[in-house]
């Protein structure tokens, strides 16, 4: 047969791969909203604090909340355990290759967790400044942690993640001065690429700066 | 940092689109990228060519991608249009250009998008 007796059909799509993302977290939405549960994504780069910043922020809001926690990571379920430790519902997810959450992964997860038990809901992201921020799942906020041990360019490297945060959290404080490290420099950073971004800076392993967190989440 | 992921999807997509429209294989397939994803097409490009190769649908396939700049909405003055880039950022600065306001909706920009597709057929 020769290339001329070929029929071509050319059609025109508008298939979104990404779409179908989005169209899942709004699912993930609808659930949460159905059971009155606030969610909050927490993003930030891999050994930035995130999983103590869950612990402290549990520890305070506690009595004022019904605490739950879906923790994402590669391997292991260390980061829920930890959690589970302050009496916070968990479900870990083991992605076992992705760098990041999807929707998907977080609709099955909330399907494992009774919402009627909680109303306040932290989704602990995959360390990565990256990938995450393409992948909405569907929380109320998303908040981005960052830590001065991983230098003074770290917010200027990833802009996309700041754009797609409400609050940026700027840990390990104590830290700054052996690391040479401006927290506030950080912070004007994230605010230039998001002049909405709100900025607190925490040493979660004391607890500085977590009211002042709670006061930014509005909880 | 997930090509991998975007281009196999694309790919059991591709694959599943041949058997509905009873199609031999694919000769063309146009996609966008939006400015805003976290997507490199270089690697898309490179992944779709490996990949590709091992099916026969879609191993004589050429794969054409283009970018789809950002375009937004501003809550406070109302512009509608593009996100300039800014040369202090590599990337873009998420703000109105008219107002300078941060509170912004972004349109067009987050797509990984099959526009286009021939299928051969007979």
């Amino acid at each position: 047969m020769t290339p001329s007796e070929d029929e071509i059909l050319d059609i025109e799509l508008q298939e979104d791969f990404l779409k179908q993302n989005r169209e899942l977290a709004e699912r993930v939405r609808e659930t949460l909203d159905k059971h009155n549960v606030l969610a909050i994504d927490v993003m930030g780069s891999i050994g930035s604090g995130k999983t103590c910043l869950i612990e402290r922020l549990t520890e305070k809001l506690s009595k004022k909340y019904k605490i739950g926690m879906i923790g994402g990571d590669v391997a292991t379920t260390i980061d829920t355990e930890r959690v589970a430790r302050y009496g916070a519902k968990v479900v870990q997810i083991n992605t076992g290759s992705e760098c990041h959450l999807d929707a998907n992964l977080v609709l099955k997860a909330i399907d494992k967790l009774n919402l009627n038990e909680i109303d306040l809901l932290f989704i602990e992201n995959v360390g990565n400044l990256i990938c995450p921020a393409d992948y909405p799942l569907g929380a109320h906020k998303r908040i981005v942690v960052i830590s001065v041990t991983e230098g003074p360019y770290s917010v200027i490297k990833h802009p996309l993640i700041f754009k797609e945060a409400s609050v940026c959290v700027i840990n390990k404080i104590d830290l700054a001065e052996y690391m040479n490290v401006d927290p506030e420099k950080l912070a004007k950073d994230a605010k230039k690429i998001n002049p909405n971004i709100k900025t607190v800076l925490t040493c979660c392993k004391d607890g500085r700066g977590i009211d002042e967190l709670i006061e930014a989440l509005e909880l | 940092m997930h090509e991998f992921s975007m281009t196999m999807n694309l790919i059991r997509y591709l694959i599943e689109l041949v058997r509905n429209k009873n199609a031999r294989k694919i000769s063309e397939v146009y996609i966008e990228i939006g400015k805003l994803t976290h997507l490199n097409p270089e690697q898309i490009s490179f992944l779709y060519n490996t990949v590709s190769s091992n099916y026969p649908e879609l191993s004589d396939s050429k794969l054409y991608i283009s970018r789809k700049d950002a375009k937004i909405r501003c809550r406070e003055c109302n512009y509608t249009g593009p996100l300039p880039s800014d040369d202090e950022l590599p990337l873009l600065i998420f703000q109105c250009p008219k107002c300078g306001s941060g509170d912004i909706e972004v349109l067009e920009g987050n797509e990984f998008l099959v526009k286009r597709v021939k299928l051969v057929i007979s």
